[in-house]
């Protein structure tokens, strides 16, 4: 019996092991995945605006029960802080949870996944949010629904950001020209990226809510793809207070699939090494 | 771990534990490689800025009864030319603690594996290649009943001093079916079946698509190799084949590409007295498996593709040693040894041996489809390439007297330099040698050995191939007084070549200890074993080698 036994844990082994990943070609033969575009630097002129503003990334699911009621939580914080507070709505695809509901729109992003996996949402549970990417003693800051996240998002808002950025997109077809403009309000010696990233609204589709499953919920913010790399660019500029620099990105592969009208572009700048997100902004695609 | 094990060392050996871990026993072996190099233009060596470079090691095996537990120290400050110079360093290299059960076998910290013929996987060390790929994990093998074994293993494999990204997976199955089947237990047909599967993960990384610099490639975390195999022997037959294949796995030694693996290995043999006669026959395509898909050369690969050219001992003869594609290649060997009876007209009074070989290896006939991020290529399974390698040795060994023995081999050689990635015509070598070992008395042996090399290649100073031209070499070795020997030899390029190279070695050997001081020229060229090959590079001075073992 103990051998039988043995021998099943040993097929079960192999059976997990046998996971061995396929790739599958696209049209042309190439097994490729959108990367990101790497963007021109310049110099640039100032940013007008130096609002602090706070990004909020909430990692849900589709199958997750509790994360409409998040929703409504982050869309008290939006109507009390408007456009100082950036939302972002990721279906990270790590577990069954983000998995979509038969016949409905699939939300997952690559993008998702490696920021989830990276900064480990997955033992927190869904739904979870980070704010602005803080850390507190090394250690990753995660928020939930049931949080004082109002006087949280304020704190980060009330700190003098040190740098302030701007974005625009001038859009053609499925070929969107991007600018975005970073000015260092102080020194900063850390090594900064910025990131760029599509989201988008109005979304319908079917979503757990509760004990029951609601199949023409609105997805907002849905995190849709990287425009650069995932953990973005780095900022070409030397850090000084009063440096001004500009980068021109030119995204083609605005997917079919999305109603550009609906999109927007995220762009925020963060520290190389901690990942932190010191600003961020907004605008349609 | 690593001073968990120290001490339970300590404590073993310190008589702290109970009598009945005591009565174990120690054993082990020391080795010590040191070499003074200056420059040397001729020959193209280089200085030596540390004037003395250094390996030296010492494994350390504790054994009492089903418990075994080791270490490894190394030291190589700094490493012997052409050792990678990221093995600068010392300190304990690997260590383990094991018990091997009559029916249950573990071991914990580093070990060395192989399932079946090593295509899908095989850790080693190597300590003249300088490759140690052991895997630091977890090992188990089970032998439910008498003749099934079966393995299991996760680990991540040594990178020198430290361990590659990716980590190894791995299940192997063997049973033995005469041991298994009642009705088979004395049948003189012999068969045994195997199966393993192993599989590396490991995170994703950016690796920019070449066409497109907005794409990266879509690599697979998890890549798997699985294989079968069978042995079968019949009086005096013997096949064996095994079939492996891999699935996607781009990575540096491919180019990237996504084409899956496969590779086939068969042996078919015959032996009986006096005669032996072996056929070997591989194709490789795209198996070059390892738990880093960026990292290059011999480190970290998972698998090995065992080779079937022969390993020629004599020094012209293994100019050119044939370094193994493992991204592809096909290959036939045959081998037959034959004795010429005792009291023949060719025998003699003591018979004489007759030593046949031939290889070939090829190239896959391919076609390319695209480049990193593609297919790659596509293959006939039976299409041949180009060649990359052919050999030819016939050696006949007879003894006049009970004292003095002569061998003569004439061999041939066809090389393609492409499989040492240069360019070059092929290069075309006859090998003629001579080989007398003389038993003076009980005491002192001398042996004399002649070879000639006629190429037709010449040397260049673009291609810089010092082994290129026609060659002569001559070597006496004197062993005297039971434990002394003394060797002289020199190998001189005659025409179309340059270089002469002397060397003279002493040394003394006592029980299990050996102490030799060699002085001289190496050749720059390629160290070959079992077709996985490190550069040597070119050197003039002083070795000291002292191995011993306790």
């Amino acid at each position: 019996m103990k051998t039988s036994r043995f021998l099943l844990y040993i097929a079960v082994a192999a059976l997990a092991m046998s996971s061995c990943d396929k790739i599958d070609a696209d049209e042309n033969g190439n097994y490729i995945t959108f990367s990101g575009v790497s963007g021109q630097w310049e110099n640039g002129s100032a940013v007008a605006d130096h609002t602090h503003r706070v990004m909020l990334e909430k990692y849900t699911g589709c199958h997750c029960p509790n994360c409409p009621r998040a929703d409504v939580t982050i869309n008290t914080e939006m109507e009390t802080f408007g456009d100082k507070l950036v939302v972002m709505a990721i279906h990270d695809g790590i577990d069954r949870f983000s998995e979509p509901f038969a016949g409905f729109a699939d939300l997952r992003s690559e993008v998702g996944k490696t920021w989830s996996q990276y900064f480990k949402i997955q033992p927190q549970g869904y739904p979870c949010a980070l704010l602005s990417r803080q850390m507190e003693n090394g250690a990753t800051q995660y928020e939930f629904p049931s949080d004082d996240l109002s006087n949280k998002i304020q704190a980060i808002i009330d700190q003098e950001p040190l740098v302030a950025i701007s974005v625009a997109s001038n859009r053609s077809g499925n070929t969107a020209t991007i600018t975005a403009s970073v000015e260092y309000l102080d020194n900063v010696p850390d090594d900064l990226t910025l990131t760029l990233v599509v989201i988008e609204d109005g979304l319908h589709s079917a979503q757990q809510n509760g004990p029951n499953v609601d199949s023409n919920y609105t997805h907002n913010h849905v995190l849709r793809s990287a425009i650069t790399d995932p953990w973005g660019v780095h900022v070409d500029a030397d850090g000084v207070k009063g440096t001004c620099s500009q980068a021109k990105f030119v995204f083609n592969d605005i997917k079919s699939e999305w109603i550009a009208e609906n999109c927007h572009v995220v762009a925020f700048i963060s520290k190389k090494d901690t990942r932190e997100i010191l600003n961020v902004a907004e605008c349609e695609l | 771990m690593k001073k968990i094990i120290l001490g339970a060392l300590l404590l073993a050996s310190s008589g702290v534990f109970a009598q009945g871990i005591m009565g174990g026993h120690v054993t082990g072996n020391i080795q010590f490689d040191g070499q003074i190099s200056r420059q040397d233009s001729t020959i193209g060596a280089s200085d030596v800025p540390e004037n003395l470079l250094m390996n030296a090691r010492a494994d350390v095996l504790y054994a009492n009864g089903n418990f075994s537990a080791g270490l490894r120290f190394e030291a190589y400050q700094n490493p012997l030319l052409g050792f990678d110079p990221k093995y600068t360093g010392q300190g304990i290299a690997n260590y383990f603690v094991s018990y091997q059960g009559e029916k249950l076998g573990v071991t914990l910290g580093h070990f060395y594996e192989q399932f079946g013929s090593g295509m899908i996987l095989r850790t080693y060390e190597d300590r003249y290649l300088g490759i140690d790929n052991a895997l630091f994990g977890f090992s188990v093998n089970y032998r439910p009943v008498n003749g099934v074994t079966i393995k299991g293993l996760v680990g991540k494999q040594r990178m020198f001093w430290t361990m590659g990204n990716g980590i190894v997976r791995g299940i192997d199955a063997e049973v033995n079916l005469n041991s298994v089947i009642k009705a088979m237990d004395n049948s003189k047909l012999r068969v045994s079946l195997g199966a393993g599967f192993v599989s590396k993960y490991e995170d994703d990384a950016t690796i920019t698509f070449p066409e497109d610099p907005n794409y990266k490639l879509a690599l697979p975390l998890n890549v798997g190799a699985g294989s079968a195999r069978i042995d079968v022997n019949y009086g005096r037959f013997g096949f064996q084949a095994e079939y492996a294949r891999k699935g996607q796995d781009p990575n540096l030694m491919n180019d990237y590409i996504y084409r899956k693996g496969e590779a086939l290995m068969l042996n078919a043999s015959y032996s009986q007295k006096g005669f032996s006669a072996n056929v070997q026959a591989k194709r490789v395509d795209n198996m070059a498996f390892k738990s880093e898909r960026g990292v290059g050369r011999e480190m970290l690969y998972i698998n090995y593709i065992p080779a079937i050219t022969k390993q020629h001992t004599y020094a012209f003869l293994s100019m050119y040693p044939y370094a193994t594609q493992t991204t592809g290649e096909m290959g036939l060997m045959g081998d037959v040894m034959y004795t010429i009876p005792k009291e023949t007209v060719l025998g003699g009074k003591y018979g004489t041996d007759i030593h046949l070989n031939s290889a070939i290896i090829t190239g896959l006939k391919t076609e390319t489809v695209g480049g990193s991020g593609t297919e790659g290529y596509t293959s006939d399974f039976f299409g041949i390439g180009g060649l990359y390698y052919g050999d030819a040795s016939l050696e006949i060994a007879h003894k006049f007297s009970p004292a003095v023995k002569a061998t003569c081999t004439y061999g041939y050689v066809v090389f393609n330099p492409i499989v040492e990635n240069h360019e070059g015509e092929l290069h075309h070598n006859n090998v003629l040698v001579g080989d007398v070992t003389w038993k003076v008395n009980k005491k002192n042996v001398l042996r004399f050995e002649a070879e000639w090399m006629g190429s037709d290649s010449k040397y260049t100073k673009e291609i810089d191939d010092k082994r290129a031209g026609d060659w002569i070499m001559g070597l006496v070795e004197y062993n005297f007084a039971k434990n002394w020997f003394v060797s002289l030899s020199d190998q001189y390029a005659y025409k179309d070549g340059i270089g002469n190279y002397y060397n003279l070695s002493v040394g003394y050997t006592h029980n299990a200890t050996r102490l030799q001081v060699g002085y001289g020229k190496q050749r720059e060229g390629l160290l070959c074993i079992g077709g996985v090959c490190r550069t040597v590079p070119a050197s003039n001075g002083l070795t000291v080698s002292l191995t011993t073992s306790f």
